[in-house]
């Protein structure tokens, strides 16, 4: 078995998932926290008046955006000229890291207040910034939580959701000094008190942004805590870096995004605080940075365009079946769940994403929360297909194999002669399997115990079909004789 | 309940302010209703008792653009209540803020806050943050809202624009709400209907 999983450049899903599944207060996390979110969310849903007329609303509008995202990104840009607000475009992310580390350094700034943003971790922002001395003390305080603890996030809106509050305790009182308290309030009081000196003192502060309105060179920023609009606010720069799919045309479109924005990724009617950003303030200035990686690429594509619709609520994530026991550091990729398994083979290549792809059972639970109503199954099947037919991926030995058993097995079910002769020898089979094993085993399909074979009936249809008749025949016989 | 785009909130709108109230609470946030000056003052007085703490002088903030009727109600409000006093200070960190909030989203329990009339600092310090609708405009909700700020029907810029829908908060570890994480502990909207 190992053998067929030691790939390095493959992220290695049944390892996670073993790792995963092991970890009993993970499970115990995950599941208390991905079932509210779910219950929220539905909550939320129901008594709204505008949820879904909005989703229809926001899946034309984005397919707009996407269709001329060149013309939308060139005009955003004059616009925020227009609003003295400096913009760069990077296509890759080595010249927007370089990009955001020379105006924090101009700025004569060794550190700086971040707000979450995803694109941050697709760029792997912080790693460049601490390479260069600079600190990005994280503010949203999930990500603050995983930034102590060393980790990545693990969800695209709840960071910190694989946390019980036993082990924040443990960290703010190893690495904090905090006096040990398992209380969420007190917890989050001492990080509050911690980020505010921080916040007073900055000199920039990073945001990310969750829509781009093109026609008015405006960035809309949502959140609950507030700490987003502290990094925008209190220091004397603001950075805002976004991938350029962030960009929708106009302030008619941007409600209907914001209002499933908020239902669909935390439950609430509205988020605590929407924050329309634009011309900095006297005395102040503000930078966007936006990054194009892969982006038009994907617009381009006629299927996978569909992708590109997402609005990162992380909904799917919350009711996918993989994710909830899996969690978002199993996928290895900074966006993990459903949407993150579409996305990968496009930034990380197929190759790396031969095990992630086999990831999902297809449930279509993803499709069906989805507020822009993105087809993920279909997507990821999508991505299996080409995975298979094309021939310039190299692929591991187990596909092979896999590719070889499912050959053998229709050859061998559709020719009536082959499946007659086969089959004792397959029951042999699965007898010694049973005895050595205690279960029907065959290598790969047996990794989940809960995914056993579940093995051959001793007969076949119409060998039992047969040997009933017969004995009924007999009886009859017998009958016959008898009178 | 159809309104018009921009309408301000009128005598008889109990109904509006009902689902107003309703939306606001399942945001955490508290609405109160003035029919006059002495609901001002009883309001402001209940606001004060909840926030002192340990014998402690409730301690306000009020901001400049608050519409004149209003302020000068608050201001004697305060007046009356023993130990409070007005601070000009906005960066402290404790105390009762009041604002001026420029529109009323009924649907979506929200207010937007316009920040030519606000400084970003005044809804984001202190423990509470109390936000007046006074002649705000009323909207059925951030869709209406949005069509009329495009259209310019409404006094507010885009780019003023902070929606508020609830005091701020974290639901981070373990999906326990606490309110505070970085802003006001609490959000009151005080509706001047009169
Ligand atoms: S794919 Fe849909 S459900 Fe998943 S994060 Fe994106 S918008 Fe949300």
């Amino acid at each position: 078995m190992a053998l067929f999983l030691k790939d390095k450049n493959i992220i290695n899903i049944n390892k996670n998932a073993k790792k995963a599944l092991a970890d009993k207060t993970l499970q115990a996390n995950l599941k208390k926290a991905t079932a509210e979110a779910v219950f929220k969310r539905n909550q939320a849903a129901a008594v709204s008046e505008t949820f879904e007329s909005s989703r229809d609303i926001a899946i034309a509008a984005r397919e707009a955006s996407i269709s001329m995202l060149r013309k939308l990104s060139d005009e955003f840009v004059e616009n925020c000229v227009k609003n003295n607000i400096k913009c760069f475009v990077f296509d890759d992310y080595e010249s927007a890291n370089a990009k955001i580390t020379d105006l924090i350094k101009e700025r004569g700034a060794d550190f700086i207040v971040k707000s979450k943003s995803m694109l941050t971790e697709e760029i792997e922002l912080n790693r460049h910034l601490k390479l260069n001395g600079i600190e990005a003390i994280e503010t949203d305080l999930g990500e603050f939580i995983v930034s102590l603890a060393g980790e990545k996030p693990s969800h695209l809106t709840a960071p910190a959701l694989h946390k019980s509050r036993r082990e924040v305790a443990r960290l703010f009182s190893e690495k904090l000094d905090m006096p040990y308290s398992e209380d969420p309030a007190q917890l989050s009081y001492f990080a509050r008190r911690y980020l505010r000196d921080k916040f007073m003192s900055a000199r920039v502060g990073l945001t990310g942004a969750n829509f781009a309105v093109s026609d008015s060179g405006l960035i809309a920023v949502i959140e609950n805590e507030a700490n987003a609009r502290l990094a925008i606010n209190l220091p004397q720069t603001h950075i805002a870096v976004f991938g350029v799919e962030k960009i929708i045309r106009n302030l008619n479109d941007l409600p209907h995004f914001l209002n499933l924005l908020s239902k669909s990724a935390t439950g609430q009617l509205l988020n605590a605080y929407t924050s329309i950003i634009g011309p900095p303030a006297e005395g102040k200035e503000r930078f966007f940075i936006i990054v194009t990686k892969r982006r038009f690429e994907i617009a381009a594509d006629p299927v996978f365009k569909e992708a590109l619709r997402c609005i990162r609520c992380g909904a799917c994530q919350n009711i996918c079946p993989v994710f909830q026991r899996l969690s978002g550091h199993g996928y290895e990729f900074c966006y993990g769940g459903p949407i993150g398994t579409v996305l990968a083979p496009f930034f990380i290549g197929y190759q790396k994403c031969a095990e992630l792809i086999d990831a999902s059972t297809l449930c279509g639970f993803c499709k069906s929360i989805c507020p822009m109503k993105i087809n993920l199954p279909a997507l990821i099947l999508q991505h299996r297909f080409h995975y298979g037919a094309d021939k310039k991926i190299k692929k591991p030995l187990f596909k092979h194999l896999k590719k070889l058993f499912s050959y053998l097995h229709s050859l061998i079910m559709s020719n009536n002669v082959l499946s007659r002769v086969i089959q004792p020898f397959a029951r042999l089979y699965f007898k010694i399997t049973a005895a050595v094993f205690g279960r029907n085993y065959i290598p790969r399909w047996s990794v989940f115990s809960k995914r056993d074979f579940i093995g051959m009936a001793p007969k076949t249809f119409m060998e039992s079909y047969f040997t009933k008749n017969k004995k009924k025949s007999r009886e009859k016989e017998g009958d016959k004789n008898g009178n | 309940m159809e309104i018009n785009k921009g309408e301000k909130l009128k005598n008889g709108s109990e109904k509006l302010f009902d689902k107003f109230r309703e939306r606001l609470a399942l945001n955490g946030a508290t609405a109160l209703i003035c029919a006059n000056r002495s609901d001002i003052a009883a309001h402001i007085a209940d606001i004060a008792a909840r926030e002192k703490k340990d014998g402690g002088r409730p301690v306000f903030h009020l901001s400049a653009h608050l519409a004149s009727s209003s302020a000068s109600s608050i201001e004697t409000a305060i007046g009356s209540i023993e130990g409070a006093y007005i601070t000009k200070s906005i960066l402290d960190d404790n105390g009762i803020y009041i604002v001026p909030a420029s529109a009323l989203l009924i649907e979506d329990g929200a207010l937007a806050v316009d920040s030519a009339l606000c400084a970003h600092e005044e809804t984001l310090f202190g423990d509470i943050c109390v936000l007046i609708a006074d002649g705000a405009e009323i909207y059925n909700n951030i869709i209406d809202f949005f069509a009329a700020i495009s259209a310019g029907k409404s006094s507010i810029k885009a780019h003023n624009i902070t929606i508020i829908a609830g005091p701020s908060k974290t639901a981070d570890i373990e999906k326990q709400i606490v309110t505070g994480m970085h802003g006001p502990k609490k959000l009151y909207c005080m509706v001047i209907n009169y």
